[in-house]
């Protein structure tokens, strides 16, 4: 009963005009971001971070839920109208999207993306505020050796999910986990990798590494590119669509049935709770779902508003699953949540078991954002601005990127007033730069590096507990469950990969 | 070891085996790769852009960028941010706009624009204290 009146307040906390306006300015900014190709939500949530250490928390918070919903559906814009995706989220909508586009029905697809976004992000969400407080009751459950045996799960499924290359996630996950180890020791209280500098005692902070790692590694590639804006505008036909070209019309949604949405949620919810998964997968995997048991599945390819609906409502529905085990176990699984989890970290608190029934009033709003955004913002978005997108898709790359440089760097100085921090970022931008050239994923670096820590803790102290016998991760239950889990995924995702459903590799 | 605990260098170390192994696995793969694609070589794509060259696989634009980067990171807390930005901005519009002569007026406008709105966004807005030329 508490959690409900808890939750309730959450959606009372958006009545306060600033943390409105940061919802509704959060959604804008994340629609901008995931509607230009090259930008993504995540460089959004990331040039903000620096910014919460002078934001409140909850406004932050709420911010963030709202970037990443927006980022998640926007992407369907360029996707649909010019088959560049925004997003890799956005991949299978282009598919669909962009021969109904051909034929004249771009405004159509763009209303059924927006639909399915819409039902899928509300149903995430709401998922979201009923599953965490049980699943923060399940993580009560595990025990030292267990937490060990979930991160190393969670870190060994964000590898074997990175489809280029199982060793290069491996190396840029390690890597990562190298980063953390220097500063003080997580348990003794002894200076590791510092070199005799007194500026790295501290450690490395997150901000400077995700900042290196999304926007100052985007900016040197998007040196190397040499068009003057971001969306060549001649490929765009000056289509005059009207505003009520973008409503789907009721025999279209009811052909796609409210089955399919509510299938395609779920699945897009499952995908987001699994580490390292992400919007991409959850797409990929529900249009295959939704093409299997689709009565008619020659059509899918040619322009079908099913495979819209299926994709964009996984992805918006994995938004809510991503949280779970962020909130519940500490455990990031996707860049979005690593970024959330710095930016509770900033302000001293520490996800975990507790922090649901603890710090409710905090991450209430946020919950109530990512539901608001979903059912509200989305649509609204569509119908008030749709006929602009194109042009706002189009910016001058010059003038763009360099506003993200100084967004970013004067950012990471602000954060803790000193240069040290953006020298930081500038080398932890150039790591990932040439990480990127050679297509390591720099995603798997930021997970390594925030899970390190605790896979560490955990592995020393599950040791010194049971005299350093390692015997004791297959001994107690709960990490027993947990090797066997990554056993598991490890057969199905490595040794024996699933067949390709005819519509080609997940997109990365 | 020691006493049933682990001393600090441990965790390090078992990360450092395993990431040597799999660094000589990617090397291998990467090999392996390179073989198989020297049938392909020689169709690189050449432009004739003035920043498309590059140096070990390093753009000239990406090299010029963290030149830009390091160079404002040093002016910014001795000649504050208004002027180092300024002058960021307006290298960097040049560097991305892949020349130096057209639209000086625009250039300039666009780096007053964005030097201002960062001032606004950071001073005003997040009221936090910037670097000044006069503060020092």
């Amino acid at each position: 009963m508490e959690s409900i009146y808890g939750l309730l307040g959450g959606f009372a906390a958006l009545t306060n005009p600033e943390t409105l306006l940061y919802m509704v300015g959060g959604f804008l900014i994340g629609t901008l971001f995931g509607a230009v190709p090259g930008l993504t939500s995540v460089l959004a949530i990331a040039l903000l971070l620096p910014l919460t250490y002078s934001l409140d928390v909850t406004t932050a918070l709420v911010a963030c839920a709202s970037i990443f919903m927006a980022g998640m559906c926007s992407g369907s814009i360029t996707a649909t109208t010019i088959n560049i995706p925004g997003a890799p989220s956005s991949m299978m909508t282009a598919m669909e999207g962009y021969p109904m586009q051909k034929r004249g029905e771009g405004a159509k697809a763009l209303g059924h993306a927006a639909l399915g976004s819409m039902i899928g992000g509300s149903i995430g969400a709401l998922l979201l505020m009923v599953i965490s407080p049980l699943a923060a009751d399940v993580a009560l459950l595990i025990r030292t050796p267990g937490k060990f045996s979930l991160i190393a799960f969670a870190l060994i499924v964000i590898i074997i999910s990175q489809r280029g290359s199982i060793t290069k996630g491996m190396v840029a996950t390690l890597l990562g986990v190298m980063i953390a180890t220097i500063g003080i020791d997580v348990v003794q209280p002894m200076a590791r990798f510092t070199f005799g500098s007194s500026v790295l005692v501290q450690g490395i902070d997150m901000m400077p590494l995700i900042i290196g790692t999304f926007a100052i590694s985007e900016l040197l590639i998007q040196a190397d590119s040499r068009s003057t804006r971001t969306v060549d505008t001649s490929k765009i036909q000056a289509a005059n669509v009207r505003r009520r070209d973008f409503i789907p019309p009721l025999s279209e949604v009811r052909e796609i049935g409210l089955i399919r949405y509510l299938k395609s949620a779920l699945i897009g919810y499952s995908v987001g709770i699994l580490p390292g998964a992400g919007g991409s997968m959850a797409a990929f995997v529900s249009y295959a779902e939704s093409m299997r048991s689709s009565k008619h599945p020659e059509r899918y390819g040619k322009g079908n508003p099913e495979g819209i609906a299926a994709a964009e409502c996984a992805n918006n529905s994995m938004c809510g699953g991503a949280f779970v085990p962020m909130l519940t176990f500490g455990i990031p699984g996707d860049p979005t949540t690593a970024i959330v989890l710095g930016v509770l970290v900033i302000n001293g608190l520490q996800p975990g078991p507790q922090f649901m029934t603890q710090q409710l009033d905090l991450v209430a709003p946020m919950f109530a954002s990512l539901f608001v955004s979903a059912l509200i913002l989305v649509p609204l978005t569509l119908y008030l601005l749709g006929p602009y997108f194109l042009k706002i898709v189009s910016i001058r790359r010059d003038i763009l990127y360099s506003s993200i440089a100084v967004v970013a760097l004067v950012g990471s100085y602000v954060a803790t007033y000193s240069t040290f921090q953006m020298a930081l970022a500038l080398v932890f931008g150039v790591l990932a730069y040439f990480l990127r050239k050679q297509s390591y994923p720099t995603v798997c670096l930021l997970l390594g590096f925030v899970l390190g820590p605790s896979l560490e803790e955990y592995c020393r102290r599950a040791l010194s507990i049971n005299d350093g016998s390692p015997m004791v991760f297959l001994t107690s239950l709960d990490s027993l469950f947990f090797i066997i889990l990554t056993g598991v995924f490890f057969y199905f995702m490595v040794i024996r990969k699933p067949k390709k459903g005819g519509v080609g590799e997940p997109p990365v | 070891m020691k006493d049933g605990n682990m001393t600090a260098s441990f965790f390090p170390m078992a990360t450092a085996v395993i990431m040597l192994i799999a660094l000589v696995c990617a090397m291998v793969q990467e090999v392996k790769r390179k073989k198989g694609m020297k049938t392909e070589e020689g169709t690189e794509q050449e432009s004739s852009a003035l920043f498309s060259k590059s140096y070990a696989g390093i753009s000239l634009g990406a090299i010029g960028v963290v030149l830009l980067t390091a160079g404002y990171l040093l002016a910014f807390d001795m000649i504050g941010y208004i002027v180092s930005t300024f002058s960021y901005v307006l290298l960097l519009i040049c560097l991305f706009a892949g020349e130096l002569k057209k639209n000086w007026v625009m250039k300039l406008i666009a780096a007053v624009v964005i030097t201002s709105v960062g001032y606004l966004l950071f001073e005003v807005f997040f009221q936090v204290r910037l670097p000044t030329l006069w503060s020092q």
